[in-house]
């Protein structure tokens, strides 16, 4: 079975949350600004749990975030 | 080179810069002394493998999170390999023995030390090694 990539809107979601940095983001859920860094360039595909804290504080749904390529 | 490394990243590039100069001590002993002296002498080092990751994951003053999920999803597999690096050299290191001995052989009680400790070297490098590419891969 092919592997689905799933490419994300985070850079774009900070801008629009008062141009949130990546260190505040990863205080907000909890990782490290490495682990944004990845995810931004889409290194890394997050948990569902990441993925929900994500949309919580940028206060948009979760496929507003992440889509699937 | 995009952000600092991680308390991991930091951990993984100081037991690899560790296991280098473990096996530069114990080649360079090797040429003053014999095999198992110089192995006796390079065997105090091994208490740095279990100090570093103490000294090098406290919790700074700034970085709260010391490892997140994608830190331990690294680690998880690069300890996976590690291990699974030594049992794959001491399973084909017993086999050789059992071969050139004989299964009534017998070997020295030191050839096992030399193949515990060095699998410990081996599992220190290769968890190192993983865990770096890992974090340039994703």
């Amino acid at each position: 079975m092919k592997k689905l990539k799933i490419i994300n809107t985070i850079r774009k979601q900070r801008f629009n949350c008062n141009e949130m940095t990546q260190e505040e983001l990863a205080k907000a859920v909890g990782v490290t600004r490495q682990t944004i860094i990845a995810l931004e360039a889409n290194r890394y595909t997050p948990s569902l749990a990441l993925a929900l804290k994500m949309a919580r504080i940028f206060k948009v749904s979760v496929e507003d975030i992440f889509q699937v390529v | 080179m995009e952000g600092t490394m991680t308390k991991i990243e930091k951990n993984a590039t100081s037991q690899l810069v560790l296991s280098t100069l473990h096996l530069i001590v114990f080649i360079v002993l090797t040429q003053f002394y014999s095999l198992h002296h110089a192995f006796l002498l390079s065997c105090p080092l091994f208490v740095f493998y279990a100090i570093l990751p103490f000294i090098i994951m406290r919790k700074g003053k700034n970085q709260e999170i010391l490892a997140d999920e994608r830190d331990n999803s690294i680690n998880k597999k690069a300890s996976t390999l590690g291990f699974a690096s030594f049992w794959v050299t001491f399973s084909a290191v017993v086999t050789v023995i059992l071969f050139k001995n004989g299964t009534s052989g017998m070997i020295p009680v030191f050839s096992l030390l030399y193949i515990l400790f060095g699998g410990m070297v081996l599992i220190y490098t290769v968890r190192a090694v993983v865990t770096l590419i890992l974090y340039r891969l994703g």
